[in-house]
């Protein structure tokens, strides 16, 4: 009974909390008709964008999928570059200190720069947006995962020992197991990072992708499509979150008790 | 029978000199023999434990297993830890089978023997639960079957009960001599409650802050024993003497 109470709070928040936005987004647009279409304008014009062919000769759907195969790309290697580089670290000093570092500086380099760079020195194509973003989303996803092997429980790793289980056991039975909480919490950061930074790679240098007619739509001066395009990508994130993130936890996590 | 002589350890200390935790230290452990080892905090106890689980190397001294010079990899010694350390995201048998997968343990035989120890300390039920649904007196029992699923030469138990309530503790001892006695496995068992120590072992053995076991006393009292027993409150009191009469003159 606890948890249906749960359950039924959690849907009448969540609903609560999107039919204000909706209402507070009607209201705004009345206040300011000019630069703010109201949320029915938006649908409307949403809809036509996903089915008819663009100002680029695609339609909404297809620069959504460049967009993303790009997103997934890119998520694939950080998150790899991550798990890699941030395991190294906690097995050798040296990498460690090399690398933090390195960490400051490769974390706060302005992403504007470095992708008008990158596409100056590889040219301006999805190739170049992949290569940038790949590098400079990564350290995020390494600080992430050095942590997470920073907190590792030396007394379970001590019982390992004792047990005299091999290496390979104690990767996947304790190491992966114990950094597991960790990769989910730098895919979500990740995944949000991503995201931004190949919509500025895309808006400033291609013309496939979201990014690309968002800028077309500004030099317009035209808000409606940009915000039907911005409507396309929440319904992306919530099926990503609710599709695949939080499934996945709830099938690795389950040996937490339940909590709240 | 298990047999340290001469055992020295030390560690390094921060001005450059070594802080000496076990001095010359011998003792002497039967097959099959329930030996307690008591002294103050941080007077080398779980350093001796870890001496003999082969997780900590000794400067000198001899290790004797049946009589033969061994080394800590020759003979096999399972830990009871204070804390469960169990991993949290692994089922209690699969906990079970973590340890087993570290020994020349066929396969096909980890279900049987997790069924078995399970049983033996009443959770056969609870083989698929993870370790954090359990009490904390459950968690230790898991501990317990995870030492004896590996059939040791020897269980190190390092004040295993201490973090639990009194009443947990009580049955847990019991429960305890039980398996002893059933499995005959040889223990030694670290505490500083000398009540723990007279109610469980057959031997005591003494140490002081310098690292050496001044003294061993035998525990003959009748089993099963009685924590209210006044017999073995006598002897508590006897022990305690002991203890202050040494610990003082050293200081």
């Amino acid at each position: 009974m606890g948890l249906d109470n749960v359950s039924l709070r959690k849907v009448l928040v969540s609903s609560g909390s999107l039919l204000s936005f909706f209402a507070l987004w009607y209201v705004g647009s009345i206040a300011f008709p000019t630069a703010l279409p109201a949320p029915d304008t938006v649908l409307e014009y949403t809809h036509g964008t996903i089915t008819s062919l663009g100002p680029r000769g695609y339609t909404g759907i297809d620069h959504l999928v460049y967009s993303l195969r790009r997103v997934a790309i890119i998520g694939a290697i950080s998150l790899t570059a991550a798990l890699g580089i941030g395991i190294m670290m906690g097995l050798n000093e040296t990498i460690e200190d090399v690398v933090s570092m390195w960490l400051p500086i490769w974390m706060t380099i302005p992403d504007i720069i470095a992708i008008l760079f990158f596409m100056i020195l590889i040219g301006f194509h999805g190739g170049s947006v992949i290569v940038v973003v790949s590098i400079f989303a990564a350290p995020f996803g390494i600080v992430n995962i050095w942590e997470g092997i920073q907190d590792l429980d030396r007394e379970i790793v001590e019982m390992g020992q004792t047990f005299e289980v091999s290496s390979a056991s104690m990767w996947r039975h304790v190491y992966l197991p114990h950094l597991l909480p960790y990769v989910f919490a730098s895919s979500r950061y990740l995944l949000g990072q991503i995201w931004k930074l190949v919509l500025v790679g895309e808006a400033i240098g291609l013309t496939t992708g979201m990014g690309s007619v968002i800028r077309f739509w500004f030099t317009q001066g035209s808000i409606t499509p940009i915000i039907a395009y911005l409507m396309l990508f929440m319904v992306v994130v919530l099926g990503v979150e609710y599709g695949i993130l939080e499934p996945l936890e709830r099938r690795f996590f389950g040996w937490r008790p339940e909590s709240g | 029978m298990l047999e340290m002589e001469n055992v020295t350890k030390s560690f390094p200390d921060g001005d450059g000199t070594r802080n000496i935790v076990l001095d010359d230290l011998g003792l002497q452990i039967e097959e099959g023999s329930f030996v307690s080892l008591m002294g103050p905090s941080g007077c080398g106890k779980s350093t001796l434990l870890n001496i003999l689980a082969g997780i900590l190397e000794m400067d000198s001294g001899t290790l004797r297993f049946d009589g033969e010079p061994v080394s800590a990899d020759d003979f096999f010694a399972a830990y009871v830890f204070q804390e469960p350390r169990l991993l949290d995201w692994r089922t209690v048998g699969e906990n079970i089978k973590f340890a087993m997968r570290g020994q020349d343990i066929p396969s096909d035989a980890y279900s049987e023997r997790i069924t078995r120890e399970l049983e033996r300390v009443g959770l056969l039920e609870e083989r698929d639960s993870y370790p954090l649904r359990l009490s904390g007196g459950m968690q230790q029992r898991v501990g317990l079957a995870r030492a004896l699923a590996v059939d040791p030469d020897i269980i190190l138990m390092d004040e295993p009960f201490s973090a639990l309530d009194e009443l947990t503790a009580r049955n847990l001892r019991a429960d305890v001599i039980d398996l002893w006695k059933e499995t005959e496995k040889t223990i030694l068992f670290v505490t500083h409650d000398i009540v723990e120590a007279i109610y469980l072992a057959d031997r005591i053995l003494l140490m002081d802050d310098s690292g050496e076991i001044f003294t061993q006393v035998e525990i003959d009292l009748p089993r099963p024993r009685n924590f209210d027993d006044p017999q073995l409150h006598d002897i508590e009191a006897d022990l305690m003497d002991d203890f202050y009469t040494r610990v003082n003159s050293a200081i």
